[in-house]
C-alpha cells in the first residue's frame, strides 16, 4: 500500500512545479478553497493529472495509491491547498502510521471480527482489494492511477488472543510490509482501543532512496483511519456507512 | 423518480433520479408523504457550507410511508406511516447509548470529509445536506433510503395527521431539545432569537417544560404573532427597539432572562455597525458567520443563566467569550438529538400540546421546489415553512 506523493505537496508545488488544479474527474465539489484539507489528496491527484513519462514518474503514479485513485473516481475531492502543512505525515524514513480508535466490545470480540474471512475486504476497501487466501495468508491489491497494481501475499505471524494480529509480506513482494491491529482495554468501561499499525518499507531497485524520501505518510493516516471507522461499525453495528449507489443527478452515481 | 438537487449556489433544480434501493440489511427505502424547507438549509445553497456536489438530492426533514425493508430490520414494514429525524443513528455506539445521537459514531460514510470542518471527531450523517455531513441523499424525492430503520422510524400513532408528523423530524426536536437544555425552573423568564420554524417550536417547548414567561425576538410581523398566538410569547421586533439586552432587562426586572435560546444562526440579520462589520467580512469570506443574534444572547442572559445554541455556525468573530466566563455562564449546543425526543414529541402532539402544523404556511409540489425555496428564503407572502408533496 503506497505513501504518496505528499511530500510534493508539502513543499507546495506539484510535482512538475504547477500549481495544483481542480480533480475533474467525476464533478467539482464546491467551496472547498477555503478550508484546508486535512489530505491535500487534491494536490496529489492534480500531480498526476498529465501523462508523464519516464520510471520514477511511473512509479511515483502508481506509488500514490488507491486512496488518492479512489478520491478521483468518486470525485470526492475539489480545489485543495497545495500548500497543507503536512498533516500526520512522518518527515522522512519509512512510511509508517498508527491509528487508534475505541471500539465497544470486548478484545475477543475484535480478534473474532477481526479474523472473519469478510471483515478485512469490507475494511479496506477504501484502498486495497483483501482477500484471504488460507492458512492465516491474505492476498493484497492495490490499484494506482494509470493501472497500475501492485499485488503482495501476506502472512500472519502473531496471534495473541485478547491482544492482537500481526502480518507480513511474504518475501518477494514489490512493496515489503507489515501491519498489526492491537487491542486494549479503554478506560471507563468503554470497551476496547484497537491499534492499527502499518509500515511499509522502501523497495530497492529503481525506486530506493528516492521513493522513500517521497512517500509521506497523510494518506497511510487515511487509510488506517478509515479501516478503522469501517472495523467499529461493523462490529458495533454489523454494517458499514455508506452512499453507494444512491440517487444522484450526475452521470458518475456510483 | 422526480427529485430537488442543489445545481449550484442559488440554483436549485428538479430532475428524474434513479430510485434508491437497499444497500445494508438495516435499511428501508420510504416513500415521501411530504418534506419540507429548513433554515439551515439556506446555508449550503448559499455557499456558506461548502462540500455540495451538483446533482446532491437535498431535503432534511420529511415523513412518510415505508416501502421496502431490508433483512434485517424487525420493527417497520411495508405501509407502516412513519416519521424519521434527519440524523441518522445507529443506536449502538457509546454516543447513541448516552441520547447523544447527533454524536452519532457509525452513520457517516467519509468522516475524512468532516475531519476539517470539525477537527477530526465525525459526527452523525445527516440527510441531504452535504458530503461533510455524510453525503446522503435527501429526502426532497419521492423516495429516500433510510439506514437503521429500526432505530430511525418512528409510527406516526392514529390522530396525528402528516402535517403534524413532519416538524416531528426537524424543527420540533431541535427546538424541544434546545428548550430541554435550559434546565427551566418554575418561575423561569425564556427569551429565544428566531420565530422561524424551531424557534417558535423551542417557545411552545419552554412553555410545556415550565417557563413562566418566553419571550420572542424576531423582526417579521407575521411570525412575530404565530409567536404570540401559538406560543403564548411576549414579542420584541428588534427593530422596532434601540437595544435588545437593553430591553429585556427591562422586562425582566433589571435581572434579564434565566436562559437564551439562539435559534437564529449564522445568517443573522441585524442592525448597526456591528452587523455592517460581520456582513462585509462574510462577504470577503474572511469570517463565515453573523453573529448579531449569538452576541445579544449572551449579553442580554442573567449572571448565571444559560445559553442555548441552535443555530447552524461555522466560524465567528467578535464573540463575547469574557462575558460568558464573568457572568460564569453555561452554554449548551447540539445538532438535534431527535430520537432522544420522539416519543415524547409525539405524545405531546396526541394530546395537542404540541402541533407544529401551522408552519406548514406554504406547499408546494416537488416540481415547484426550487420557487418554494425562493420565498421561503426571502421570507415572501409570510412564509414560515415550505413544504413538498412529491
Amino acid at each position: 500500500m503506497a505513501g504518496s506523493i505528499m511530500a510534493v505537496q508539502r513543499n507546495g508545488s506539484s510535482r512538475r512545479g504547477r500549481p495544483s488544479s481542480d480533480a475533474s474527474a467525476g464533478g467539482r465539489m464546491q467551496g472547498l478553497g477555503w478550508i484546508p484539507i486535512a489530505l491535500g489528496t487534491a494536490a496529489i491527484v492534480a500531480g498526476l493529472g498529465s501523462r508523464k513519462k519516464g520510471t520514477m514518474a511511473l512509479a511515483l503514479t502508481a506509488f500514490a495509491g488507491v486512496t488518492a485513485a479512489a478520491a478521483v473516481r468518486d470525485g470526492q475531492l475539489g480545489r485543495g491547498k497545495a500548500d497543507s502543512k503536512g498533516q500526520g505525515g512522518a518527515s522522512g524514513g519509512e512510511p509508517e502510521v498508527e491509528r487508534s480508535i475505541t471500539i465497544g466490545k470486548t478484545a475477543d470480540e475484535l480478534r473474532h471480527c477481526w479474523l472473519d474471512p469478510r471483515t478485512l475486504p469490507q475494511i479496506m476497501a477504501g484502498f486495497a482489494t483483501v482477500r484471504a487466501s488460507g492458512d492465516g495468508r491474505m492476498h493484497w491489491k492495490i490499484e494506482g492511477p494509470l493501472d497500475r497494481a501492485y499485488e503482495w501475499d501476506a502472512e500472519t505471524v502473531d496471534d495473541q488472543p485478547g491482544e492482537g494480529i500481526g502480518w507480513r509480506s511474504l518475501p518477494g513482494a514489490g512493496v515489503p510490509n507489515e501491519g498489526s491491529v492491537r487491542f486494549r482495554p479503554a478506560t471507563g468501561g468503554r470497551g476496547t482501543v484497537a491499534t492499527l499499525h502499518f509500515r511499509f518499507d522502501p523497495p530497492g531497485g529503481a525506486l530506493g532512496a528516492a521513493a522513500v524520501k517521497l512517500l509521506g505518510t497523510t494518506p497511510l493516516d487515511l487509510a488506517a483511519d478509515q479501516a478503522l471507522h469501517r472495523f467499529k461499525s461493523l462490529v458495533e453495528t454489523g454494517e458499514i456507512p455508506t452512499t453507494e449507489r444512491q440517487p444522484a443527478v450526475r452521470a458518475d452515481t456510483r | 423518480m422526480r427529485a430537488l438537487y442543489w445545481n449550484g449556489v442559488n440554483d436549485l433544480r428538479v430532475g428524474t433520479v434513479k430510485d434508491p434501493e437497499i444497500v445494508n440489511p438495516h435499511d428501508a427505502i420510504l416513500r415521501v408523504t411530504l418534506s419540507t424547507t429548513c433554515g439551515s438549509d439556506l446555508h449550503f445553497i448559499d455557499g456558506y457550507i461548502p462540500t455540495m456536489k451538483p446533482g446532491d438530492v437535498i431535503g432534511h426533514e420529511f415523513m412518510g410511508v415505508v416501502e421496502e425493508v431490508g433483512p434485517e430490520v424487525r420493527k417497520v414494514k411495508k405501509g407502516d406511516r412513519v416519521v424519521v429525524p434527519s440524523f441518522i443513528v445507529c443506536g449502538q455506539c457509546w454516543y447513541c447509548q448516552h441520547n447523544l445521537y447527533s454524536l452519532c459514531d457509525n452513520t457517516h460514510p467519509k468522516p475524512e470529509l468532516q475531519a476539517p470542518l470539525l477537527g477530526g471527531y465525525p459526527t452523525a450523517g445527516i440527510y441531504g445536506y452535504t458530503h461533510a455531513f455524510g453525503g446522503y441523499a435527501g429526502a426532497h424525492a419521492q423516495y429516500v433510503r433510510v439506514p437503521f430503520a429500526d432505530n430511525d422510524c418512528f409510527h406516526v400513532p392514529e390522530g396525528v395527521a402528516d402535517e403534524t408528523a413532519l416538524f416531528l423530524s426537524d424543527a420540533a426536536p431541535t427546538g424541544y431539545m434546545g428548550a430541554d437544555f435550559c434546565d427551566i425552573q418554575p418561575g423561569d423568564t425564556v427569551a429565544v432569537w428566531g420565530c422561524g420554524g424551531v424557534g417558535l417550536m423551542a417557545q411552545q417547548s419552554a412553555r410545556l417544560m415550565g417557563a413562566e414567561r418566553v419571550i420572542a425576538i424576531d423582526r417579521f410581523p407575521e411570525r412575530l404573532q404565530l409567536a404570540r398566538e401559538h406560543a403564548g410569547s411576549e414579542t420584541i421586533d428588534y427593530t422596532q427597539v434601540h437595544s435588545v439586552p437593553e430591553a429585556l432587562k427591562e422586562m425582566t426586572g433589571g435581572r434579564g432572562p434565566d436562559s437564551c435560546i439562539d435559534a437564529v444562526g449564522m445568517e443573522a440579520h441585524g442592525t448597526g455597525p456591528q452587523y455592517a462589520y460581520d456582513r462585509v467580512k462574510q462577504a470577503l469570506r474572511l469570517e463565515t458567520d453573523r453573529g448579531q443574534a449569538l452576541r445579544e444572547a449572551i449579553m442580554a442572559c442573567r449572571k448565571g443563566g444559560t445559553l442555548s445554541v441552535l443555530g447552524v455556525y461555522g466560524l465567528i468573530d467578535k464573540f463575547p467569550m469574557g462575558v460568558i466566563m464573568n457572568k460564569g455562564m453555561t452554554v449548551r449546543s447540539a445538532q438535534q438529538h431527535g430520537q432522544a425526543y420522539m416519543q415524547r414529541l409525539l405524545e405531546h402532539a396526541q394530546k395537542g400540546e404540541l402541533n407544529p402544523a401551522y408552519l406548514a404556511t406554504h406547499r408546494f409540489s416537488l416540481e415547484d421546489g426550487p420557487r418554494g425555496y425562493d420565498m421561503f428564503k426571502h421570507k415572501q407572502d409570510g412564509c414560515v415553512r415550505a413544504v413538498f408533496a412529491p
